[in-house]
């Protein structure tokens, strides 16, 4: 099986000082700091956005008919975006490959949905396997503008020994996606029994005003590779997420109602602390399921 | 005896940067950083080894916010970056004592510390932060320019 490296998304409502709510706004990411300088005023933070799309199986494929799950696409940056597929129920121990496609040429009222409408391959995800259980999680990093509107229209699941045959596609485009707010209930219900979605009360961490608080007390949380840990924001100063031992766990700056979630996919012991204020850390010790 | 201390006291100077030498001070420049708080914002800090392996750190800051409480702080190199210490991210080593900027803007505040907590990648930048928002950081003086 290909396990995608750790993972982080970010959840965020952002209120400006001007009151007003920052809409979420899919594949994009509004640097609102810029219209307001020489106003005055001081500049809004960034908005950043998660966005969760949910497989459908094919119609005209018998291939892996419990096949399910969703895909995550978070923006990290104006140049990056990482997408994540969660998706069970495929052969065990089998080859796949998963490609973003572009709007295709049936369109209108030839299609029902973009699945259906034949488009080019904008971008592959890394090959990958399922795992003995029919499970797998893969991660593509990309430039957001490559797979923007059109471009980004849906994504194929395919057999690698078949690509005729797509058991799964997922619609991205607005307007004609199946979409799931990611704070929501929805698809990682559904899915909570595959590794990274096992985000669980006890694997929430509570920031206040200047320390991580766990939920089974201490400054350690002990959980099983695979297992998402969940930051919530409940304090007044802005504070942000890094380590030493996780690069990758990096938060932008958290305020108020904003949430970061992060799994854990290797092994270790992980320190954690807000680069901000002396001594505000904790320890995350992942062992092996 | 004197010969030891003399050894040691050298080997703790080449810790910290690259170029400070014992009873010295090392002046290291602060830089401003890319948003709008205090754009004026400018300042030193100055490096000295003492004795027993202590080190001073004095800042000296100018057009900072008058009246304005701030904080400072070592930070160890972080992950973001491995040859831009002052974006990389990293934890909270050693504080200053907090300061209040005059009504000119200026302020100066001294750290004493055990010269072992701030060398190497422990001591690789100086970040002055808002008291009231830490997140908030006018200026920052590079120490360590390369991780590891």
């Amino acid at each position: 099986m290909t396990v995608a490296p750790n993972r982080h998304t970010i959840n965020r409502h952002t209120v400006n000082r001007r009151g007003t709510l920052a809409p979420r706004l899919g594949l994009s990411l509004t640097l609102l700091g810029a219209a307001l300088a020489g106003s005055g005023q001081a500049a809004p933070a960034q908005t950043y956005s998660v966005q969760t799309y949910v497989f459908k199986h094919g119609e005209l494929s018998t291939t892996d008919p419990i096949g399910a799950g969703f895909i995550k696409v978070s923006l990290l940056s104006p140049e990056k975006s990482e997408s994540t597929l969660y998706v069970r129920g495929l052969t065990p121990n089998t080859a796949y490959m998963a490609h973003y496609h572009a709007l295709g040429p049936k369109s209108g009222a030839l299609f029902r949905t973009p699945c259906e409408s034949n488009g080019p391959i904008t971008l592959g995800f890394p090959a990958f396997k399922s795992d003995a259980r029919g499970r797998a999680i893969v991660k593509l990093s990309a430039d957001p503008a490559t797979i923007a509107g059109g471009a980004g229209a849906y994504i194929n699941i395919h057999r690698a020994d078949d690509p005729g045959d797509i058991p799964l596609c997922a619609v991205v485009l607005k307007d004609g996606a199946t979409t799931t707010p990611a704070a929501s209930k929805g698809a990682d219900d559904t899915m909570a029994d595959m590794p990274g979605m096992a985000s669980t009360a006890e694997n929430t961490v509570t920031i206040i005003d200047n320390a991580f608080r766990f939920k089974s007390g201490g400054e350690t949380l002990k959980i099983k590779v695979g297992d998402t840990v969940k930051w919530t924001y409940d304090g007044k100063v802005t504070h942000d997420i890094n380590s030493l031992s996780a690069p990758s766990l990096k938060s932008p700056k958290l305020r108020r109602g904003d949430t970061y979630s992060y799994t854990f996919n290797k092994p270790g012991t992980f320190g954690f602390y807000c680069s901000f204020h002396e001594g505000m850390g904790g320890t995350i010790i992942v062992t092996a399921r | 005896m004197n010969a030891i201390k003399i050894v040691l006291g050298l080997t703790a100077a080449l810790t910290l940067g690259s170029c400070t030498m014992m009873n010295k001070p090392t002046t290291y420049t602060f830089k401003h950083k890319a948003i709008e708080a205090d754009p004026a914002a400018a300042g030193v800090a100055s490096v000295s080894l003492g004795n027993a392996g202590m080190s001073t750190t004095t800042l000296t800051l100018s057009g900072l916010t008058p009246g304005k409480a701030y904080i400072s702080h070592y930070h160890a190199f972080g992950p973001a970056s491995s040859n831009d210490p002052c974006a990389s991210n990293g934890p909270v080593t050693v504080g200053f004592p907090n300061f209040t900027a005059d009504a000119m803007g200026m302020a100066t505040t001294v750290l004493s510390t055990d010269m072992a907590k701030i060398a190497g990648d422990a001591g690789a930048y100086i970040n002055v932060h808002y008291a009231s928002d830490p997140s908030t950081i006018p200026i920052c003086a590079p120490i360590k320019m390369v991780k590891g």
